[in-house]
């Protein structure tokens, strides 16, 4: 009897340990791919499939890094593919046609998506228009910005201190290495300071954090400035992949990004998560793609296993009571 | 005799066409739990908010320990000392006890937040005022409603409060976490001498915790009570004249 009491307050505490713990049930179900792809397609081990998956997962990774900052907080952005494939665009045309240095144009392309994130965040935060409606209409603008720009026609780049970006250091691809060096800074930033903090409380209860005195508005513009420059980031490194810039690059990028912040464990209703699950679920979804090449699936089947994927982490997530507030 | 801590002289407040308060004034001493009674509707909750700086007075003065302060925002009456615990405990559920209570006002090293020492800082607390909390990395969400209300009430009292505002404090809470929470606060006001202004629409706990009743209709103070000489009776009959 005893010994049963004993067991049953053992599995409590370690349920609540699990539940209490965000990067776990992520990494749960990232393990479980990952024996998956053991049993199914043992090539997904082979170190050049693992490099350039790597390479595959920066870009959405990248972007899912500041869009966990706006959901988060309480908001959603769905301007993020349209301005990977803006910044793909400038990026592309200020080291061909301007002569940039390749690290001009990155700064000039994180400039344009600061900007692009703070017009969102003020028509959200002064204008009081949803998040979803307002980044509706950036998605669509700046998509026709990319293409204006670039007269619909692509950019090839031929630079070669922006190509060897590329390249692989370590046995990694360097533009993994950029996007493991804005996990680190943003994780500690997210974790360890007072704005970080008040990311998460705001998206937690927005009107409780507005009672005690903290700027809630100027939270979410900084999410969504954050946002912006990480899609521009995307952007930019998705340029050093194809080697050009592609108006129509980023297109419906949106939800592959908010995908993998889901399938992390960030909940869509704001305050739960961290940037190591989001770095999870971005992990899981160029997982599983990758895994269905190997395995010969063909794309029209993919969007559907896709599709599947985010609904079980939804209602993963539903019975962990993450969507109940 | 008691001194006074807050002083209200003269508040008004409209909302468009509404006039929700008309040259309300109220005195509050050190040490004593004032309770504000009143419909729905009779200006309340909004003498409260503009105590604790969420709204400004269209006209009147507010005196703290006799020097007049104005507040822009919730956070200048915190500096100053006024703290609120909202009827919906109004915390952030998903981050933990310690983040909850020091929120707005967290210590940092540097440009880092420093938990330990915030940990360190409630742990003292806690004993202080013997206050019982599971644990304080548990996040909000899975406390009782009585706890979470508690939190609230810590987090007001960390920083040495001098005026505390309660707005319906049991509204959400069952008998028993009532009586915990409300016990808990009336002890607090007389051993740390600071001020309480509670407003709840429970008319016998009014009389029982409480040390005076203000009883207010249409956005006025319209009678002033003793606990020991009224009834509920008389309260709802004067509330609603």
């Amino acid at each position: 009897m005893a010994r049963n009491t004993f067991y049953s307050r053992l599995l409590t505490t370690i349920k609540e340990k699990y539940a209490s713990i965000d990067e776990l049930k992520s990494l749960t179900g990232f393990i479980g791919i990952l024996i998956l792809a053991a049993v199914v397609t043992p090539q997904f081990y082979l170190p050049q499939n693992i490099t350039m998956l790597l390479g595959q997962v920066s870009v959405i990774a990248i972007a899912a890094l500041g869009e966990a900052f706006v959901i988060l907080s309480g908001s959603i952005d769905l301007s993020v593919g349209s301005i990977i494939g803006l910044a793909n665009v400038v990026a592309a045309i200020l080291i061909a046609q301007y002569n940039f240095s390749p690290y001009m144009a990155l700064f000039s392309v994180m400039t344009i998506g600061g900007i692009i994130g703070l017009t969102n965040g003020i028509f959200v935060t002064k204008l009081r228009i949803p998040s979803f409606v307002v980044t509706l209409g950036t998605l669509t603008v700046v998509r026709g910005i990319a293409y204006i720009i670039s007269g619909g026609l692509n950019i090839p780049v031929y630079n070669e201190e922006f190509l060897r970006l590329n390249e692989v250091l370590y046995g990694v691809p360097i533009i993994f290495w950029i996007y493991l060096i804005a996990l680190v800074i943003l994780t500690l930033f997210f974790e360890k300071t007072r704005l970080g903090l008040y990311v998460r409380a705001t998206g937690s209860n927005e009107l409780a954090v507005r009672n005690l005195g903290v700027d809630n508005s100027g939270v979410k513009n900084l999410a969504f400035v954050f946002s912006g420059v990480c899609s521009a980031i995307a952007g930019y490194v998705l340029g050093v992949r194809l080697g050009a810039g592609y108006p129509h690059s980023g297109l419906g990028y949106e939800l592959d990004v908010i995908a993998a912040v889901v399938v992390g464990g960030v909940a869509l209703t704001g305050g739960t998560g961290s940037l190591i699950a989001t770095a999870i679920g971005a992990f899981i979804m160029t997982s599983i793609l990758n895994i269905m090449v190997l395995a010969g699936i063909g794309g029209f089947m993919q969007y559907v296993v896709r599709g599947i994927i985010l609904l079980v982490a939804a209602l993963a997530m539903r019975r962990a009571g993450v969507f109940v507030k | 005799m008691v001194e006074e801590i807050l002083r209200v002289e003269g508040i008004s407040k409209s909302f468009g066409a509404i006039k929700a308060l008309s040259d309300v004034s109220l005195i509050l001493h050190k040490g004593e739990l004032l309770a504000i009674i009143g419909d729905n509707g009779a200006g309340k909750s909004t003498l409260l908010k503009i105590i604790a700086g969420v709204y400004s007075p269209d006209s009147g003065k507010i005196f703290l320990e006799k020097k007049e302060v104005k507040f822009k925002s919730p956070m200048d009456a915190r500096k100053a000392g006024i703290e609120m615990v909202f009827q919906d405990f109004m915390l952030c559920p998903d981050l933990n006890v310690t983040q909850n209570v020091f929120l707005g006002r967290e210590i940092v090293s540097g440009e880092f937040l420093n938990y330990k020492l915030m940990k360190k800082i409630l742990k003292e607390k806690l004993k202080d005022l013997k206050f019982d909390i599971p644990s304080i990395e548990k996040k909000v969400r899975f406390l009782s409603g009585g706890q979470q209300q508690m939190v609230a009430i810590l987090r007001t009292l960390m920083f040495d409060p001098k005026v505390l505002l309660l707005d319906e404090p049991t509204a959400n809470l069952s008998a028993g976490a009532s009586e915990q929470v409300m016990n808990f606060v009336k002890q607090l006001i007389k051993t740390k001498m600071i001020g309480g202004i509670y407003v709840a629409h429970d008319l016998n706990a009014i009389i029982r915790y409480s040390d005076r009743i203000l009883v207010m209709r249409s956005g006025r103070i319209i009678a002033e009570k003793m606990p020991e000489e009224t009834n509920p009776v008389e309260l709802v009959r004067l509330m609603r004249l």
